[in-house]
């Protein structure tokens, strides 16, 4: 307990020491940087510090802004608690959408995280809300929100065990300093609130549970917003001094162009760039794949079951319930087997409800190859379970046993994706030689060959990768498909940074009206060319602008 | 990094009448045509007064279909309309399925009324479908978009009640309209034997005890 209560000195020290140094003027920083109080405090990082008082590079690596429709997010001289400058939210009624700023620091899977802020509303009754999310976003579920302060009818509520809570009746045109202190493992925070200028906390919690209850809530981001969704707010509301730290001594990257720490073509590239090829289950293309020959068809269709059981073969649809299930109670053991291979493949995805569970996905699988060890498929998608599991011999093993399938594409793919999530690219791209061979040679547009690109960037043979995106783009006559391949022609220009052919790759795979991943990818493009003003807008059209009110 | 912008929770598409002042005023069969058209915007932009409109529209058609599609343009407007609950009621016990699932969903988003709560409830209870029951749980889970915290704990109490149904399928319902209101489950199981989905129960009922002491 010793511990960890000097922990939370410490960090809540280090917020309000870098607070107190922005009001005094020291901390007027263009970008976030690791504040000269976390280190004079001897321990953690200062994640991001932000006092307001200059235009923001906006980007993934530091703020967004959002001021669609009528409302408005800018920096105004009005009202602050430090420097010359604070944030102004405005939200409109009835336009159809809601001014956001978002924050964004590495992501806290653990330690403890504090975040300060200064709030100052102009209007109590009309709704406002704060959150401090992570990758799951603006849920209540694990990952989701982990703090939220919210206004209703004058008072301020914070949301713990998904309760609202009230705390105080807000006076307008007063500035609140807000600190929070958030222990991710337990999932638990302290809060406390004083008005600015006066050192005795009107509010001082501990212990609350988070937004969700969910310990090991994870945080990479903080919202400020009027109303969330139901467009009745006509909030004006100002943010000063938002301060990120944790105890854990964290190396920021420096930035590679503004706003962020990494070129968007390699935020925005798939993990299998990176060698880390998707743990999925191959399709089933026939009965037999799953163990179903005439007999077991016949059966399950006299059973009434053969609807069912085809749902759950095609791999998508209801989830199947999960092996042992009551309501599986009776099933013959085919029917069981696909049940297991559908509900082990689905948890190897990410849901929209469920993390991935792959320890789960493999006893389902595992379950499955046992009601059906003739089933080659379920053997397969078992093995890619076990490389989920990071099981490598089992995974060779049961490779092993499926010789009989070794010109299938459905094999050569897992066995690559065994290999390259062990670490060896080359031996992946080995697999799918033969296989991405043919269908570059048929300019047919597969899995293989797309994962044989994504290999290729991944042990650096970016001419080659150049060649098959430009080859295949060339040869589509699907222009979607095509599009997608032009893209990739360009990620691999820009790797060689060739960047005139990048930037032509890019204009021409996104024709008259380029996706948001074109124009940031064409923004890392007018950076390298040393063009700050198109950089600048093309970035801007997608993080927002952060600037002072007209 | 996510480029698409991520909603908060209860972020819902209301009507938004609060910005639109009145329009012009349409006869019955002009807004039978946009119903028929599926025109939302057009009939947003007539305003509030086309609520009751809508109400007594749907109160005289007589085809299944008609009545389906003005229940899902009142869906869609997300406006309370004391009228447009009474006209739906009278189907909430429809024998045409389609029509009696629209109704469950839009009836929450045209009320605040603790009654409408009550009847899905029931519906979510003692369907007569596993497909009624679900339907009425997707209603209550995600379309009561008017109610009030106090409102809620109604809400709660009742799908907390329901976890200690005799039917499997009402239990995993009311599990799942409970995890999407409050991204939890206090680690109930709907097919964990009596005695454990008993003490989850009670860690629910503890939970809404919380809830209502802080209204």
């Amino acid at each position: 307990m010793g511990g960890s209560l000097l922990v939370r000195t410490t960090i809540v020290a280090t917020a309000m020491a870098v607070a107190a140094a922005a009001a005094a003027g020291a901390a007027n920083e263009r970008t976030p940087t690791p504040a000269a109080g976390a280190a004079a405090a001897g321990r953690g990082t200062v994640l991001v510090t932000w006092s307001f008082d200059d235009p923001v590079d906006t980007g993934p690596d530091t703020l967004r802004v959002f001021q669609n429709a009528r409302g408005r997010v800018a920096l105004s001289p009005e009202l602050r608690v430090s420097g010359f400058t604070s944030v102004e939210l405005t939200d409109v009624p009835g336009d159809h959408d809601f001014p956001e700023l978002q924050g964004f620091f590495p992501l806290a899977k653990n330690g403890r995280l504090a975040l300060a802020f200064a709030l100052l509303t102009t209007d109590a009754t009309q709704e406002l809300n704060i959150a401090l999310a992570g990758p799951g976003w603006f849920t209540l579920d694990p990952d989701g929100i982990a703090f939220w302060l919210s206004t209703r009818d004058g008072w301020l509520f914070h949301t713990s065990d998904s309760i609202p809570k009230r705390l105080l009746q807000l006076t307008p045109f007063v500035w609140y300093r807000v600190f929070v202190d958030y222990d991710v493992a337990r999932g638990v925070y302290d809060l406390t609130i004083a008005l600015e200028g006066d050192g005795q906390p009107i509010v001082a919690l501990r212990g609350q549970t988070n937004a969700g209850a969910h310990p090991g809530s994870a945080v990479d981001l903080f919202s400020f917003i009027g109303d969330n969704g139901d467009d009745r707010s006509a909030v004006t509301y100002y943010v000063d001094d938002v301060i990120v730290a944790t105890d854990r001594d964290v190396v920021l990257p420096a930035f590679v162009a503004p706003g962020r720490r990494r070129f968007f073509v390699d935020l925005l590239a798939p993990p299998a760039a990176e060698g880390r090829l998707p743990l999925r289950c191959p399709t089933a293309l026939a009965p037999a794949d799953l163990g179903l020959g005439a007999a077991e068809v016949a059966r399950l269709q006299a059973a009434n079951l053969l609807p069912r059981v085809a749902a759950w073969a095609d791999g998508e649809g209801a989830a199947a319930p999960a092996p042992g299930a009551a309501e599986l109670q009776g099933l013959p053991p085919e029917a069981l087997a696909v049940a297991a291979w559908h509900y082990g493949c689905a948890l190897l995805r990410p849901q929209a409800t469920a993390r991935r569970d792959p320890a789960g996905a493999e006893r389902a699988l595992r379950r499955a190859v046992q009601l059906a060890p003739s089933a080659p498929l379920l053997r397969l998608s078992w093995v890619i379970a076990l490389a989920g599991a990071q099981r490598w011999p089992e995974a060779d093993e049961q490779l092993a046993t499926l010789r009989q399938w070794q010109e299938d594409p459905r094999l050569l793919l897992v066995a690559a994706t065994v290999a390259a999530r062990r670490g060896d690219p080359q031996a992946a791209l080995d697999w799918l030689a033969a296989p991405a061979g043919r269908d570059l040679a048929g300019r047919r547009d597969s899995l293989v060959l797309r994962h044989w690109y994504h290999l290729l960037l991944a042990v650096g043979r970016h001419e080659e990768a150049a060649r098959v995106a430009a080859t295949m783009a060339g040869a589509l006559a699907d222009p979607t498909a095509a599009a997608a391949w032009r893209e990739r022609e360009g990620d691999a220009d820009f790797a060689l940074r060739r960047l005139a052919e990048a930037r032509a790759a890019y204009l021409a795979a996104g024709g008259a009206r380029p996706a948001t991943d074109i124009l940031l990818k064409l923004a890392d493009v007018a950076f390298l060319l040393g063009d700050a003003a198109q950089e600048r807008s093309l970035r801007e059209s997608v993080y927002g602008r952060l600037a002072a009110t007209p | 990094m996510s480029p698409t912008r991520n909603r908060w929770p209860a972020a819902v598409a209301l009507g938004l009448f609060t910005a639109v002042a009145a329009g012009a005023a349409v006869d019955g069969p002009q807004l039978r045509a946009l119903v028929a058209a599926q025109d939302h915007a057009a009939i947003k932009a007539l305003g509030p007064a086309v609520l009751p409109q809508l109400a007594d529209l749907y109160s005289h058609t007589t085809d299944v279909a008609g009545r389906r599609d003005i229940a899902q343009v009142l869906y869609v407007l997300g406006e309370k309309s004391p009228a447009a609950e009474k006209a739906l009621l009278a189907d909430l016990h429809s024998p045409d399925k389609s029509l009696r699932i629209q109704v469950q969903y839009t009836l929450g988003r045209v009320s605040d009324d603790e009654r409408v709560v009550q009847l899905l409830l029931d519906s979510m209870r003692h369907g007569e479908t596993m497909l009624i029951r679900d339907k009425a749980a997707c209603a209550l889970a995600y379309d009561q978009i008017h109610l009030g915290e106090r409102q809620k704990v109604k809400l709660f109490a009742g799908l907390i009640q329901a976890l200690d149904d005799d039917k499997r399928d009402v239990r995993a319902i009311a599990r799942q309209a409970l995890q999407i209101h409050t991204g939890q489950d206090k680690g109930y199981d709907p097919d964990a034997p009596p005695e454990q989905r008993r003490a989850a129960i009670t860690e629910w009922q503890r939970w809404l005890l919380e809830y209502r002491a802080n209204l």
